[in-house]
């Protein structure tokens, strides 16, 4: 109200410099994505041809999906270990669904239920216990690898059908698919997490548990809500991905959840939770697909491969400035 | 304490800017050896920068710092250490894994043949210390067992230890209890006579009087005066801090017409520390709970506010219904917002904007099906930061960029948005500047006039008088005494706090 | 007189009654022990547990789930429990060690499917093996005879066990031996896994687009190849070969997509080591010898002749029948 007052609040209720870090790692993560791409295009120009570049988006696509649904779940200050090994159960449903019956839309259905429900379930175990999410999803992991092997007696599930005809070989414009559904998915979490109440309690509870409980949020509803939705996610990567493969493997999922969090962390959603991006995400995820591309064409051993890969995350990682 | 006594550390025109704003504006400040010398300004007046750029902590952007006969042009935090600067902050940044002994001698402990540490002569030598501080702790507790005010005397200690001739405190007292205060003050007089020189900063004008040999008053990062503590009057001081004359303090105790009881207790005893509590509170009430820390003030605001759900015995009711919370969001539901006092803990989300702090307890009214009305939520920030006078008035800028006082406004907003009609705070100002604590009030006695009822839990006997209409003393977690301010002053009000009664004083 | 008769009759009823417990422990167990989930291990144990009944053997399975730790307590396990045998692939060279150590101590017979170290070779009831070094070479030759020149890529498993880089090692000699001029453009590792060499393949192809054909080190990467290849619109133009026989790799040559591969399947393979084993046990087959695996290559033109992994009963009894397969010298790495 009064204006000295209010003049002399300005300096220290400013503090530019830390927003300054936070746009610098944004950034970063765009300068080390241009950079594979100009290091690969010099060693081979068939790089930047569209058809590798679709090739590159498609074979992210399930990642992207999981990495999307992983998203809000690091928001809210948690995280699903379980993701790949569910993804594996979910993708073995679809098979062995429409192995049964015949019915794609059922070996659909079955996927998506599939892993909405075993998301469910993480989640109401995280929100009940005091172990962290890393501990208890750790749990679920073990016991839902167990489970895809069973299911499907150690052996692939072949025979998908039509599901294989539009998610194994089908595009449109050029673009295949599971293109489509990652960037559906991607844009469906963006939606959630800016525009509606349980993106934003995702990131109250990410924030500050305490405070967003004292403000009368359901914490414990919300987790399970949150759990469950990234199982929906995980569900419909499963469904994708069998259809991409024409199989169920009790195998595909594998790898799938630290190569999810590591797109979402390289995005610049912190592990601690209380802020983040899906767009920051897909730069993740795009990065991970990039490099893995880009070893191939330059044809660097596959020795060296693994290798590579973790010094770009972590050095991706180090260079985002911490908020 | 005269001008012969030479100097411990003299700042020369220094000042800093951030982007541009001025926070610091060619100050000078000097403290002499043995002094003590308050440090007095309101939120946002420069004197959290002042303390960093003394600490090292900052560099200035022009003057020069003296000490022990170097000037510097700027210090890090070591080269002040160095120079035998030693700041304690409110919660002292100590280890509390390690012992007291260990934390005295962090860095410097003594070692044994081979470089093997020599815990025994640590302990020795950190009983020894403290003795001579007139200190009596366990050296060899570990720190995080430890009450904060005895975490405090370490710090101190430790700094003796570092050979410290500049102590720097920043708000000392603000996790203190009355009696830990006066400890802490006779600590300091002891140290200053024994040659400390001592920067005191703290929004206490009392305290500050008390102990002070002189005082700096800054105002929008200018030295605006410097007084003797001996002539110093804290209305003088007020004015000087604030910028203009404020009228004596308003007893509006008004004439609120006696309401019927919205807030009813009978016989509750909770887990948390109640024993058969029994109160009516009318709409429209202000009441304000104090007494001696875990005495049962915090517990009672707790169950109130639906925070705490353990009530064991005894029943509630709120406008002539049961009210029995088992969740918070139910008690949100009544109406009963709690504003706790650890805001950065437990009531903002520090990483969230000031409008989605604002509407986070009342989400659905800006949502429809889950979809949330984004332009209409910064437009209910825009009006309460109006209403309020929140600054910066900028709704998307992150609360942790806030001041302290700023922050509870924001927390108060909440709690008006989410059509509080029982509001229930802990400490509703502390650690805010003197401007914002006299708007707080203001606004909790509107919306007292408005219908609402307040109840608030403080320690701060001038907030007690001049706010509530009724004060009630809790011990051993019962209400002992029921005090009306009129006709009240603060040693009247902490005499009755300390000693038992049974009758109430009035 | 009366107390001779109480005797005999006794002795009869003793005899009548431990008889049957007697003929029991007459039957022979065997633990067959797998290193995993691996199907290519689940369709070995369960042709040996068909012929275990045929032969009225009792089979005890274990699986180490890919951890050494495991494969040893699997051991010691079946040791304690007084197994005539045990039938193991194991999961890796230093629990083979350690397991022939342990089975040495109880004297109890240790057979080896796919696991071929000369240090162990000679204190184990036998190992068989395919000849790793040569077994790519029959599906190199074919190729190379399709393919007199151009360019070919290979894709081999995980690196680092030895039979992944045999694998593609001994394709190439197969090529070279042809006399064919094609060269490999790529060489990479997709980790036994369809996913990894779907993505490895559409690289090859977006990078190469003039190559010829693709070998793939197991035919489940086959299959990812084969899909990848589908996808870039090259069905047809471009040869596979693949490795081990799989079903799904059959299936492939059926549909056409892929050449041939060269199949080991696990079922035949465990059914005779199971004979084999039985036979070191009563003394009828020599210990510590060397036999090369039942191994085959499969075209379209001998389809009908393959050797299922998924075996029938009645196939299995079929292989019952078969001439044991005789010890042979342990293969050599070629020296070239």
């Amino acid at each position: 109200m009064s204006s000295p007052a209010a003049t002399a609040a300005k300096p220290a209720s400013r503090k530019p410099g830390a927003l300054r870090g936070q746009d610098l790692g944004r950034y970063t993560l765009l300068i080390v994505l241009l950079l594979i791409v100009v290091v690969t295009a010099i060693g081979n120009p068939r790089f930047l041809s569209v058809n590798n570049l679709l090739n590159i988006l498609f074979q992210v696509s399930a990642l992207g999906i999981v990495a999307s649904g992983q998203t809000i779940l690091l928001i809210a200050g948690g995280l699903d270990l379980s993701v790949g090994a569910a993804l594996s159960v979910a993708g073995l449903a679809t098979a062995l669904t429409i192995m049964h019956t015949g019915s794609v839309a059922l070996g659909i259905l079955a996927g998506v239920v599939a892993g909405t429900v075993i998301g469910a379930i993480n989640g109401m175990l995280v929100a009940t216990n005091r172990a962290t999410p890393f501990i208890i999803t750790l749990g679920t992991m073990t016991f839902l690898q167990g489970v895809a092997i069973l299911m499907s007696g150690g052996s692939p599930i072949n025979g998908t059908g039509a599901l294989f005809d539009v998610f194994g070989l089908g595009d449109f414009l050029r673009v295949p698919w599971p293109v489509y559904a990652m960037f559906l998915a991607i844009l469906v979490m963006f939606l959630i997490l800016r525009f509606t109440t349980l993106g934003r309690y995702a990131f109250a509870i990410g924030g500050n548990e305490e405070a967003a409980r004292l403000s009368g949020i359901p914490v414990r509803r919300i987790k399970i809500a949150l759990y469950a939705l990234s199982g929906l996610f995980v569900g419909v990567a499963g469904v994708i991905l069998t259809g991409v493969l024409d199989s169920g493997l009790p195998s595909m999922g594998t790898g799938y959840e630290l190569r999810a969090i590591a797109a979402v962390v390289i995005g610049g959603t912190p592990l601690i939770g209380g802020r983040g991006t899906v767009l920051g995400t897909l730069g993740g995820v795009l990065l991970l697909g990039l490099v893995s591309n880009s070893m191939n064409l330059l044809g660097v051993g596959a020795n060296f491969q693994s290798a590579v890969l973790g010094l770009i995350i972590t050095a991706a990682v180090l260079l985002q400035k911490k908020a | 304490m005269t001008s012969d006594t030479p100097l411990a550390i003299q700042v020369q025109g220094v000042t800093k800017s951030f982007l541009g704003q001025r926070a610091l504006d060619d100050v000078d400040f000097e403290v002499a050896r043995g002094e003590v010398h308050g440090l007095v300004g309101k939120n946002g007046a420069g004197k959290s920068t002042f303390m960093k750029i003394l600490s090292g902590a900052q560099p200035p952007d022009s003057g020069q710092i003296i000490v022990g006969g170097t000037a510097f042009k700027a210090l890090n935090p070591a080269e002040g250490r160095a120079a035998g600067i030693a700041i304690v902050y409110q919660n002292p940044e100590l280890h509390l894994d390690l012992s007291v002994a260990a934390n005295i001698f962090l860095g410097a402990e003594p070692r044994k043949a081979f470089g093997i540490l020599d815990d025994k002569a640590m302990a020795t030598r950190a009983t020894e210390l403290l003795a001579r501080l007139g200190l009596d702790l366990p050296v060899n507790q570990r720190l995080g067992d430890l009450d904060i005010a005895d975490r405090q005397q370490v710090a101190i200690a430790k700094a003796v230890r570092e050979k410290a001739h500049v102590l720097l405190l920043d708000e000392p007292t603000a996790a203190l209890n009355k009696a830990q205060a006066e400890f802490l003050f006779r600590l300091i007089r002891d140290l200053a006579k024994q040659g400390m020189a001592v920067v005191y900063v703290s929004h206490h004008l009392d305290e500050v009087l008390a102990i002070s040999d002189r005082i700096t008053v800054l105002r929008n990062g200018r030295k605006v005066a410097l007084v003797e503590g001996g002539s110093a009057d804290k209305d003088g001081l007020i004015s000087m801090i604030v910028g203009r004359t404020l009228d004596a303090v308003e007893t509006h105790r008004s004439l609120r017409p006696k309401t019927e009881p919205f807030l009813v207790m009978d016989g509750v005893s909770s887990t948390g520390g109640l024993d058969n509590v029994s109160l009516e509170v009318g709409r429209g009430e202000i009441v304000g709970l104090t007494g001696l820390i875990g005495g049962g003030a915090n517990a009672l605001a707790a169950v109130i506010g639906g925070i705490d759900h353990r009530h064991v015995a005894g029943r509630m009711s709120l406008g002539g219904e049961p009210y029995a919370p088992r969740a918070v969001r139910e008690a949100i539901a009544r109406g009963v917002l709690f504003i706790p006092e650890d805001m950065r803990g437990r009531g903002l989300v520090m990483s969230l904007s000031i409008a989605k702090n604002i509407s986070l307890a009342a989400l659905r009214r800006l949502s429809r099906l889950g979809w949330l009305k984004l332009a209409q939520e910064t437009g209910v920030a825009t009006d309460m930061s109006e209403r309020l006078d929140l600054n910066p008035r900028a709704p998307s800028r992150e609360v942790r960029f806030l001041s302290g006082g700023n922050q509870r406004k924001a927390l108060l907003g909440r709690a008006i948005f989410a059509d509080g009609r029982l509001f229930v705070l802990e400490e509703p100002t502390q650690g805010v500047d003197v401007e914002s604590q006299r708007q707080i009030h203001d606004h909790l006695r509107s919306l007292a006039n408005k219908g609402a009822t307040i109840v608030f839990v403080s320690t701060d006997l001038e907030e007690l008088i001049a706010l509530a209409d009724r004060i009630l003393v809790l011990r051993n977690g019962r209400i002992e005494q029921a005090l009306s301010p009129d006709r009240l002053d603060p040693e009247r009000l902490l005499s009755a706090i300390q000693t038992q009664s049974t009758r109430s004083v009035n | 007189m009366n107390i001779t008769r109480r005797a005999l009759a006794v002795l009869a009823l003793g005899t009548a009654i431990l008889a049957p417990s007697l003929s029991q422990a007459a039957e022979k167990t065997i633990a067959f022990m797998r290193g995993g989930p691996d199907p290519y291990y689940q369709y070995g144990m369960n042709a040996a547990q068909a012929a275990a009944d045929k032969l009225g053997v009792k089979l005890i399975t274990y699986s180490a789930n890919n951890d050494p730790t495991q494969e040893l307590a699997n051991v010691q396990d079946a040791i304690t429990k007084g197994v005539d045998g045990i039938l193991i692939y194991a999961v890796s060279l230093s629990s083979e060690k350690a397991a022939i150590a342990q089975a040495k101590k109880a004297g109890v017979p240790i057979f080896f499917q796919y696991g071929y170290d000369p240090s162990i070779l000679a204190d184990s009831a036998g190992i068989m093996q395919i000849d790793l070094y040569r077994f790519g070479e029959p599906v190199g030759e074919a190729i190379g005879k399709l393919l007199p020149e151009g360019e070919y890529a290979t894709i081999t498993g995980k690196l680092g066990r030895g039979d992944a880089e045999a694998f593609v090692q001994s394709f190439k000699n197969g090529i070279a031996k042809s006399g064919s001029k094609a060269v490999s453009v790529a060489d990479l590792a997709a980790d036994w896994d369809r996913q990894k060499a779907m993505d490895a393949a559409s690289q090859i192809l977006a990078a190469h687009p003039n190559v010829k054909a693709i070998y793939a080190a197991n035919d489940d990467m086959a299959v990812g190849v084969a899909i990848a290849i589908e996808r870039a619109g090259k069905t047809g133009q471009i040869l596979i070969g693949g490795n081990n026989g799989a079903p799904y790799g059959v299936e492939l040559i059926e549909k056409g997509q892929m050449t041939l591969t060269g199949s080991n399947p696990p079922s035949i393979a465990s059914v005779h080591a199971l004979r084999l084993l039985l036979g070191v046990i009563d003394g009828s087959v020599k210990p510590g010898q060397f036999y090369y695996a039942p191994s085959q290559v499969i075209t379209k033109d001998n389809l009908a002749d393959a050797a299922p992994w998924d075996a029938k009963p009645e196939m299995v009894t079929k292989w019952l029948e078969e001439p044991l397969p005789q010890g042979a010298a342990p293969p050599v790495p070629p020296t070239n």
